[in-house]
């Protein structure tokens, strides 16, 4: 194969990656957001569709609040990573801490909520981080 | 040894005489003023709206009115409900009676009869008045009284209505605080004042001869208190901060995605 070609396929795999991780920052984002604009709407309060004085309700409906805001942080972990990898830097601990702690505050109003979700990050976390050290 | 029963005697007058103003000063007080709460403002069409708690904050009094008022028997009972607002006074007069709705009480009126102090020489009235009570006609009147001869003002001043409901009826009187009439025909009513107020009743429109039954109290009208707006809602306050930064956070991110993307564009070309 000549050095040309190898290098014009070269190339095109990056073209094409970058492609990829550009439509995965975008769609990411977007995911990211829709599931933040419904952590609103059940973290604030605004929504109240269970009947908290029952406890399976309330149990389900810390779930659900708690699911919505890890969905979120995966997301935008995942977008902000491609964008990271976008601009050839890798994402840093500042930019981990600073999504974790933009997550964690939307369970501001219900310590259990809060106190799952501080747990689900920190097994989100462990589980990216032996992702990547293998 | 004259000399000191002339003294006694001297202390003695004092000491009695002062006793004496003292319970002539109290009767004159016919009663302990009433205090009107501070409260929203009704709506005066003598329509007591529950559903809006209208007139739920207002000083309510079990009260009677009397053919005679030296020997007070068999009186009319009636509810008897004052407030004020920022700027006015407010009463309220319901009551209830067999056949209301009948012709014998189509010129029924009732009325607040109003004195500058608390001794009951009333020179203000405000009346309202029914043409015809089963179709429900009345008229608002302000009277100023001058011997006893009731004349009507040059200016109405204040408001009233009246509306039946079933045989109870209810009135409504609203009239404002602190406005001085220059004509001096009505009582001014000024802040922290206490009036004699008389509720009158009758069955034909002359005045004050159709009075039938009445009673005297005397009202203090209080300073207006300052009600504060109420707090903006915390929890929309810290859901806006929370959820805010957050939202900034994302929007920061979104236009940091634009430029990659024209970024990317360029690099590509």
């Amino acid at each position: 194969m000549s050095k040309i070609k190898k290098e014009n396929q070269i190339k095109r795999s990056n073209v094409n990656d970058d492609k990829f991780a550009f439509k995965s920052v975008i769609r990411s984002a977007v995911l990211g957001g829709i599931f933040f604009i419904v952590s609103i709407l059940f973290n604030s309060e605004i929504l109240e569709i269970f009947d908290t004085s029952i406890l399976l309700w309330n149990i389900i409906d810390s779930i659900i609040k708690v699911v919505f805001i890890l969905l979120f942080f995966i997301f935008m972990i995942i977008s902000m990573g491609n964008y990271k990898e976008l601009t050839g830097k890798p994402l840093n601990f500042k930019d981990i801490l600073l999504l974790s702690v933009l997550s964690l505050i939307q369970a501001f109003w219900n310590p259990i909520v809060l106190t799952f979700t501080f747990a689900g990050l920190l097994i989100l976390l462990a589980y990216l981080y032996l992702l990547q050290d293998n | 040894m004259k000399r000191q029963t002339n003294k006694i005697l001297i202390l003695t007058m004092i000491i009695l005489i002062t006793f004496s103003s003292i319970t002539l000063i109290q009767n004159a007080r016919c009663s302990t003023p009433l205090i009107p709460t501070i409260g929203s403002t009704p709506v005066i069409d003598g329509v007591i709206d529950l559903q809006n708690d209208e007139w739920g904050s207002a000083s309510k009094y079990d009260f009677n009115l009397y053919q005679n008022l030296s020997s007070p028997e068999n009186g009319l009972p009636i509810d008897l409900w004052i407030m004020q607002d920022q700027t006015s006074f407010f009463i309220s007069i319901q009551f209830e009676l067999d056949q209301h709705g009948s012709s014998e009480y189509d010129e029924e009126f009732v009325g607040i009869l109003i004195s500058k102090d608390e001794l009951g020489d009333y020179s203000d009235a405000r009346l309202i008045q029914f043409s015809n009570m089963s179709t429900e006609e009345f008229q608002y009147l302000d009277y100023y009284i001058n011997n006893s001869v009731f004349f009507l003002d040059d200016v109405s001043n204040g408001e009233g209505a009246a509306a039946l409901d079933g045989n109870k009826i209810a009135y409504e009187f609203g009239t404002p605080i602190e406005i001085d009439d220059e004509s001096a025909q009505d009582v001014w009513f000024q802040h922290k004042f206490t009036y004699n107020i008389s509720i009158v009743f009758g069955k034909s429109a002359s005045y004050p001869e159709g009075i039938l039954i009445e009673n005297n109290t005397l009202i203090e009208i209080q300073f207006p208190i300052y009600i504060p707006p109420p707090p903006p809602n915390p929890k929309l306050l810290i859901n806006t901060i929370i959820f805010g930064a957050v939202g900034i956070f994302f929007i920061y991110y979104v236009i940091s995605i634009r430029k990659i993307k024209d970024k990317v564009k360029r690099l590509r070309s």
